[in-house]
């Protein structure tokens, strides 16, 4: 049996080679998938992937199982660095439904099966995305993956900021329902 | 439920997509470390946030990533087959390194390129590689990459595996061949040129024998 998501970090963090080969191994396509999703370019998504991998293995005591998993605590770092980096070198900035297509296909690299949704529900999850209106998708893919504030999102839009905090908050209504469906 | 209350499950969706910044933030931080209720709502909209990432599409890493993560993590030698040193290398002391290479300093221990360490702290932003030739899972041999201006290789092959090798050909990551038409090992089994593409985009480089022969052959990946 494969070792858990959590024995892998654990092992990571001490330097053990094997394993932490075993944990990059298995988590490198998501980060660098989630990376390249933000910032479109192979070159810089692999060095904010490699620097996601950095931060796991010096601040891994500060994962706490009890407020999520592995996979999404990994991805929150990754994420929250490919836009720090966007930001940083002033990318050019991703159209949000590019994003949204991407989201609505799967992508599953050998090995990286995940903990949480079940592939069906996660495919449910997929459509209930694409079934957004479009304002509301386009918000909710703004701030998920681009991290702009509601503020920032009505300066882009040019609507008012309270729209957009309901057109968010609506969409994150929509999927959460559809996710208390699996549960 | 107070206004309080009110406030942080108005904004429980821009918080658990991690949105919320500055004094608006840090109020409603303090608010949800004291009321339990609230932290659930916002709980609930972070398995939603969590979720939206783990949809994203996953791709391949790049060639070598796994690597050059460990080898930037973890400090001592983790595998056979293949170092890096990270060193960058001036031109000048890269081809000083090929010349010592070629005058037949030539081991089948990748230790060997320790020797070069002096020779080599020159930096210019590019790296010096080695990687084990083998045939089937024995050592036949090393192969130094550097890449710059130009990029090559040398190779330098065991005795006991250097007769008879007729061609040498890198086989790219995207499936191309090149065929290095300079490969002639001289008397001490060395042989090395320029090669017309980064070092990193090889897959596998190959010596070929004559008929029935096995080739021999150096990943360039771990």
């Amino acid at each position: 049996m494969d070792p858990s998501d959590e024995a892998l970090l654990a092992g990571f963090a001490t330097g053990d080679p094997r394993t932490a080969a075993a944990f990059v191994r298995r988590f490198q396509g998501r980060v660098f998938g989630l990376a390249l999703t933000i910032v479109r370019q192979p070159a810089i998504a692999e060095e904010v992937a490699q620097e996601t991998f950095t931060r796991v293995y010096r601040h891994a005591g500060n994962y706490d199982a009890r407020k999520g998993r592995v996979s999404t605590w990994l991805l929150s770092i990754a994420r929250n660095l490919a836009i720090d980096v966007t930001r940083m070198k002033r990318l050019d900035p991703v159209d949000p439904d590019v994003i949204a297509a991407e989201i609505s296909i799967e992508h599953q690299v050998p090995g990286a099966e995940d903990a949480g949704l079940q592939p069906d529900e996660r495919d449910q999850l997929r459509s209930a995305i694409t079934d957004l209106p479009d304002d509301q998708r386009r918000a909710l893919v703004l701030a998920a993956y681009m991290g702009r504030t509601a503020r920032e999102i009505s300066d882009l839009d040019d609507v008012p900021l309270g729209t957009v905090k309901t057109r968010i908050r609506t969409a994150m209504l929509k999927l959460r329902a559809e996710m208390e469906v699996f549960e | 439920m107070d206004a309080r209350c009110e406030e942080a499950r108005e904004m429980a969706a821009d918080l658990a997509l991690g949105i919320v910044e500055g004094e608006e933030r840090g109020r409603a931080l303090q608010h949800l470390a004291e009321c339990p209720d609230c932290r659930a709502e916002v709980e609930k909209f972070s398995d939603v946030a969590d979720e939206l990432l783990l949809l994203a599409p996953q791709r391949e890493a790049p060639v070598g990533f796994e690597s050059r993560v460990l080898d930037e993590l973890l400090p001592a030698p983790r595998r056979r087959g293949r170092r890096r040193w990270g060193l960058v290398l001036a031109p000048a002391a890269a081809a000083a390194a090929a010349v010592a290479i070629t005058l037949g300093i030539v081991s089948n221990d990748l230790d060997t390129a320790h020797h070069y360490r002096d020779t080599l702290k020159e930096a210019n932003g590019t790296e010096f590689e080695a990687y084990s030739l083998n045939s089937g899972d024995s050592p036949a041999g090393t192969v130094f990459s550097y890449q710059g201006s130009p990029n090559w290789i040398q190779i330098t092959v065991d005795p006991g595996h250097r007769a008879d090798l007729r061609t040498a050909e890198l086989v790219m990551n995207d499936g191309r061949q090149i065929s290095l038409r300079w490969f002639h090992l001289d008397p001490t089994g060395s042989s090395g040129g320029g090669i017309p593409e980064d070092p990193h985009k090889v897959g596998f480089l190959r010596l070929t024998p004559g008929v029935g022969g096995e080739p021999l052959v150096a990943h360039f990946t771990s």
